[in-house]
């Protein structure tokens, strides 16, 4: 008999151990959205014209755009910090933080039993 | 804002595991498609995305011409206050002629994604046409022509019980297409058992290896949901209610000129209560409202879950696709989530730890981080409307 999975959550996951790489905050690190959804989605993809590559995240705008774009309410200001905590984030890199670091199971939960349903 | 556009029921493929219903003929009219163009751009949107979807939309390239003609004719009679365009493709890939190209081609602004299972022996096994012959012959020959016309393209591959073991050849079969980025997208509509679930723990265990190996090379490949998923730790999380607003800055549109919250839930235009609203009448913002708190009550079940601001569960089309009922998941999407997430962390804690600096460059050193960039530029734009 193959055991199907429950027709309802059976968890919840409560409980789990932190994945063994730092948030972008604890790595020093604040975040930077464009408010444009071309600028980020095309991203992807590359300037309209680009040939294809199949390697985008990396090809991301080097400036944010002006403030006068459009979308300008819309934009979640804030890297003034982006330099220095690279340069945090370095230092965490080279010793890492054990207590970060997922050991054993990576998620810890107590299956609820009575969840379960065979066939 | 982004508007979906089912240019017909139509298909010429007969994949098994479509959730579109059958496949009768009854295409878009144009001045159905104008109609939803309007309404779209009535509500003033910054940015536009129109996707056409179907059916298989590429039997209707005339429609979808004339769609590109009439939303960019009508975007520059709006002067300054003209949104930003971009058109989307879903495609299965084997209608690609020099009219097609033409289409896709820069400097017009199109996303095009192809559905690729991997290779042949996998992706030939559901994906076939009305005579039951597979179809990746015909895709890999298109994608190859996509090609050598510099036409971007992403690819999107099924993930089933049947090929969850097999996910790392269909992550080789799919990088040698060179896509922009991949996305699985887990068959939610199918019995998963706890040994395909066990399948695709290792299926993706084979896929993370091989993502991995890229980032070692220098090869930043984007990979969904696995990319998705590393943001959501590094940004610790996206409450839930806040990621799909269920037609709340989009809705789709079906050939008939109905209107519902994700192309998704439009099957075979039959279902009421997923309707809300016309291209004649506009938005049911009633509907929409009882619509959307029904999805919302998906809180109740997922809030004392650790992984929920990480997790997939908000998701409207996706609660319907597992149980038929807005606000309702069941365990099938717990496991499958969990399963992305180890293996995305696995991987991102691995690179991490070897100090792979490619991962870093992508994840932790860019001025704009990536971040799934219009899902977040979005959240934060419905949060403040």
């Amino acid at each position: 008999m193959r055991k199907r999975l429950a027709s309802k959550p059976a968890n919840p996951r409560s409980q789990i151990s932190l994945p063994g790489y730092p948030t972008l905050a604890a790595a020093g690190l604040s975040l930077c959205l464009s408010g444009s959804v071309a600028s980020c989605m095309f991203s992807d993809i590359g300037p309209a014209g680009s040939p294809p590559s199949p390697y985008r995240v990396d090809a991301l705008p080097d400036s944010p755009p002006p403030p006068s774009a459009p979308d300008a309410d819309v934009r979640v200001t804030m890297d003034s910090g982006v330099d220095a905590g690279t340069a945090a984030f370095d230092s965490a890199l080279a010793v890492p933080d054990p207590s970060n670091m997922a050991g054993g199971e990576p998620y810890l939960f107590v299956p609820d039993a009575g969840d379960e349903t065979t066939d | 804002m982004e508007l979906t556009l089912v240019l017909d029921h139509a298909c010429n493929l007969r994949c098994g595991y479509c959730y579109g219903g059958k496949k009768f003929s009854r295409p878009m009219a144009a001045a159905t498609m104008k109609r939803a163009v309007d309404l779209a751009l009535a509500q003033q949107p910054a940015e536009l995305d129109v996707s056409f979807f179907g059916g298989e939309p590429l039997l209707h390239p005339g429609l979808v011409e004339e769609t590109l003609t009439y939303v960019e004719s009508t975007v520059a009679r709006l002067g300054p206050l003209q949104p930003q365009v971009r058109f989307v493709m879903n495609t299965n890939g084997t209608l690609v002629d020099e009219q097609v190209l033409a289409l896709l081609a820069p400097p017009r602004r199109f996303t095009t994604f192809v559905s690729l299972d991997g290779p042949a022996a996998i992706h030939d096994a559901h994906r076939v046409d009305q005579g039951g012959r597979g179809s990746c012959g015909r895709i890999e020959a298109n994608l190859a022509r996509l090609r050598k016309n510099k036409i971007p393209f992403s690819l999107v591959a099924v993930v089933r019980p049947d090929n969850a073991r097999r996910l790392g050849e269909v992550m080789q079969a799919l990088l040698v297409q060179q896509p922009a980025f991949l996305t699985l997208t887990p068959d939610l509509r199918t019995p998963w058992t706890e040994e395909s679930v066990a399948d695709l723990r290792a299926g993706l265990g084979d896929l993370t290896e091989i993502w991995m190996n890229a980032f070692r090379r220098g090869q930043v490949v984007r990979v969904e949901p696995l990319h998705g998923k590393i943001l959501t730790h590094l940004n610790e999380g996206i409450p839930c209610p806040e990621r799909c607003t269920l037609a709340g800055r989009a809705f789709a549109v079906a050939p008939s000129g109905r209107l519902y919250p994700c192309a998704q839930m439009i099957g075979e235009d039959d279902n009421e209560t997923l309707v809300v609203g016309s291209v004649d009448t506009g938005l049911d913002r009633a509907r929409l409202l009882d619509l959307q708190r029904a999805k919302d009550r998906v809180e109740e079940t997922c809030a004392p879950c650790a992984l929920r601001t990480r997790c997939q569960s908000h998701c409207g089309c996706q609660q319907w696709a597992l149980t038929g009922e807005l606000g309702r998941i069941n365990a099938t999407l717990c496991d499958i989530e969990e399963c992305f997430i180890a293996a995305a962390d696995r991987a991102a804690s691995t690179l991490l730890t070897e100090g792979c600096p490619s991962f870093i460059a992508a994840y932790y050193r860019k001025r704009f981080h990536p971040a799934a960039g219009a899902g977040l530029t979005r959240l934060r734009r419905w949060h403040k409307t």
